[in-house]
């Protein structure tokens, strides 16, 4: 039992979803769905629910922040005021402006920026349904919108999230566990290297249970890779282009 | 032709002793790594790992056509912003500032650019170079002015007769170096 009272694993080692410490929940990626994005992809992560956009490469507006050696990365992540169970005043706030900057730096690692000199490539990450660790699935759906725009990149980033929830090191935390458990580790990695690209924490932990979370978000990022390149297969596959 | 996406950014696709990286490819310590996701070709006359990828950006080449809107008359060139390519409805990454050179305008001897020419005027243009600077063609008999508005009422100006447009309301006429299906450009 949690400190306050609250047991989010029972004896067996099973969480209230049902879910085993090292399991994520299941994760549907749709590649291609808007109609007039340069590249898009729609993303369900248990209950989250996210759409990226990707626009560009283009000129970038205002051109005070061009940058002529290479491209920049603008994103904006956005919360639907519907999204949470309390109505959230729609528009930026700390939080997703925040959000939007580590985002858009976790991809400016592996975008090949310097093949667009003065040019902006534009992500938009709407939030339509939050259940925690949006932050995750809003970078996974974006670096599969990033792809499918064809814009030249080392790799697809994966983003998961680890933490402590009740005393127990878990994979992927859901909303109980969030706002009742102890920590909450959000990670991006780049998988052919395994080089960290996004690492947050809040919440303690000790360093024994840190290297456990990361470990554990290391080896979910690969399975969630393999689910962002099969996104992608099935885009074009489907169809069959010219 | 349906393609088969057979590699995915980040996969090791040749190493640099036998192909060099290309387009949609990229190299580190000696391997080839795809850039982007499509079909790899590897290319044995050049010795080149290229990716073709079904959504490539729009980048400007030498050889595309391209719309441009023209923003400053000088004594020896005009200047014009690219603002879309034919074939694509991607918006263009990169430069975008063009110039049109006073002998790349029209087949015949231009006087003056202000003839052939005026600021706002849409024009169909082939992309003749990139680097140093992007500079713009028109001299064939499908590029040149594809719209253009009166300098005075902002009416859509009428083709009257070869290189000559005319404002109905103002009766005013103009020559310009015009593209043969002048008007019938729709704008969306």
């Amino acid at each position: 039992m949690s400190e306050n009272g609250i047991t989010m694993v029972d004896e067996n080692g099973m969480r209230l979803d049902g879910r085993t410490a090292e399991e994520h929940r299941p994760i549907k990626i749709e590649a291609g769905v808007l109609k007039n994005a340069d590249g898009s992809a729609y993303l369900e992560i248990g209950k989250n629910k996210v759409l990226a956009a990707v626009y560009g490469p283009r000129e970038c507006h205002p051109r005070h922040m061009q940058n002529p050696t290479r491209a920049i990365i603008q994103c904006k992540y956005n919360m639907q005021a519907y999204s949470v169970g309390d109505r959230k005043r729609p528009g930026t706030d700390r939080r997703s402006t925040e959000i939007s900057k580590i985002i858009s730096e976790a991809l400016e690692n592996v975008v090949l920026t310097e093949l667009y000199p003065r040019a902006s490539i534009d992500v938009y990450i709407e939030i339509l349904q939050a259940n925690a660790g949006t932050r995750c699935a809003g970078l996974t759906a974006a670096s599969v919108a990033l792809a499918d725009a064809g814009i030249p990149m080392r790799d697809i980033i994966p983003a998961i999230a680890s933490g402590k929830a009740d005393g127990h090191v878990l994979l992927d935390l859901n909303k109980e566990e969030d706002n009742f458990g102890e920590a909450d580790v959000p990670m991006a990695i780049v998988p052919g290297t395994d080089e960290i690209v996004l690492l947050q924490m809040d919440g303690h932990m000790t360093r024994e249970e840190f290297d456990r979370a990361i470990e554990m978000g290391v080896a979910a990022c690969h399975e969630v890779s393999d689910i962002q390149k099969d996104a992608l297969r099935r885009r074009y596959s489907a169809e069959g282009c010219e | 032709m349906k393609q088969i996406i057979d590699v995915f950014p980040g996969d090791e696709v040749a190493v640099e002793e036998e192909y060099m990286a290309s387009e949609g490819t990229y190299a580190v310590d000696g391997k080839v790594y795809a850039a982007q996701f499509g079909r790899l070709v590897l290319d044995d006359d050049e010795y080149v790992a290229k990716v073709v990828t079904p959504n490539p950006p729009n980048v400007l080449k030498e050889g595309d056509i391209v719309y441009a809107v023209i923003a400053g008359i000088r004594n020896t060139m005009a200047t014009a912003d690219v603002i879309a390519t034919e074939g694509t409805a991607r918006q263009v990454g990169g430069e975008t500032y063009a110039t049109i050179h006073v002998s790349k305008i029209s087949p015949d001897y231009t006087e003056d650019v202000g003839n052939e020419f005026r600021v706002g005027d849409l024009v169909r243009a082939r992309v003749i170079s990139i680097s140093p600077s992007l500079q713009l063609f028109t001299k064939d008999a499908n590029l040149g002015v594809v719209r253009s508005l009166c300098g005075t009422c902002k009416d859509v100006m009428v083709k009257t007769g070869k290189n000559k447009i005319r404002c109905e309301r103002c009766n005013y006429s103009m020559s310009r170096k015009l593209a043969d299906d002048y008007g019938d450009v729709v704008c969306e």
